[in-house]
């Protein structure tokens, strides 16, 4: 299947979760959010909630700067 | 006092002439009380414009005193002011641009229980802040309260604004970045004036929406901006089932 990752196209092999994909990008770390076509998952879901064909995942980090 | 006086017609006459308004809604401004927290390059710009349409009394909370390397963005404030408190410039300067308005300065960095004491007679609170830790108490603080709560952040080339009444089940800060410890600050990120600016412009724009009743304030929903690459994003938030702030549901 095909997802979109920070607006790059990304090849995987289902099934995958939010928390799989996130390791696999060496992109989990503290005071990050990610979204799935818009929707912010809550961190007690990324375990399970499956990447499906066609999402668009973004993640951002939080800042504090003011 | 239940109209406006010729001087005030003729100060707010520019907004009185948007269709959304009217000397009642004017009225509602100079009615409302604001908590604006942090005096930095977003409070500064957000306490100016809350100023200038007229909102009646604004509260400034920071503990901070004005720095030389504050003055490219935090544009309350002189280089003769360097060394006062940002609580007392920014109380004289907005003072200056209009006088009828009520300006509680304080000088201190606000704990949960001074939050919890202050939030009960605000009707919105502007977190403006530059760390972690204080975003968090004013979430929780907001939470408790139930005032409503219109963050901003912004840090080297990125903004975020997020308006929350997070008693609603929307969501909240901390449902957001749940094992957020801190973040680097803008002095050592990086950050252009203009970039906090239009973050601190979009938060004044909800909060005067959102005293008025008009429009679209977009609770609940996180505004990612990359000033950069001349992005944006608006995601939808959703309330994390094991936020100890929000959810603790039946404790
Ligand atoms: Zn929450």
């Amino acid at each position: 299947m095909l997802i979109y990752f920070n607006q790059q196209p990304f090849s995987l092999t289902p099934p995958c979760t939010v928390a799989e994909f996130l390791a696999g990008q060496q992109q989990l770390r503290p005071g990050i959010a990610v979204a799935i076509n818009q929707q912010v998952i809550p961190r007690s879901c990324w375990d399970t909630q499956p990447l499906n064909d066609g999402d668009t995942i973004m993640l951002f980090t939080a800042i504090a700067g003011g | 006092m239940s109209e406006l006086t010729p001087a005030q017609q003729l100060r707010y006459s520019a907004q009185l002439l948007l269709p959304e308004m009217d000397e009642s809604q004017q009225l509602r401004l100079l009615y409302s009380k604001v908590l604006i927290i942090g005096l930095g390059g977003l409070g500064s710009v957000v306490a100016s414009y809350l100023a200038g349409a007229g909102v009646g009394h604004l509260l400034l909370a920071d503990d901070d005193r004005v720095s030389l390397s504050n003055l490219p963005r935090q544009l309350l404030y002189s280089s003769a002011g360097v060394g006062q408190l940002k609580v007392d410039a920014a109380t004289a300067r907005l003072q200056a641009q209009n006088p009828e308005l009520v300006i509680t300065p304080l000088a201190a960095r606000l704990s949960l229980s001074d939050l919890l004491a202050l939030l009960p007679e605000v009707n919105l609170v502007l977190d403006c802040t530059d760390n972690a830790s204080s975003r968090l108490a004013i979430n929780q603080a907001c939470f408790l309260r139930q005032v409503p709560l219109i963050s901003g952040a912004a840090s080297g080339w990125r903004g975020q604004l997020l308006a929350l009444q997070p008693w609603l089940g929307q969501g909240c800060y901390q449902c957001l970045y749940p094992d957020w410890q801190d973040s680097p600050s803008c002095l050592q990120s990086g950050i252009l004036g203009p970039l906090v600016g239009m973050v601190a412009c979009q938060q004044a724009l909800l909060a005067l929406k959102h005293l008025l009743q008009i429009g679209d304030v977009s609770f609940g929903r996180l505004y990612c901006f990359d000033g950069l690459h001349g992005q944006s994003s608006q995601l939808k938030l959703q309330q994390e089932p094991a936020c100890p702030i929000c959810a603790a549901g039946d404790s």
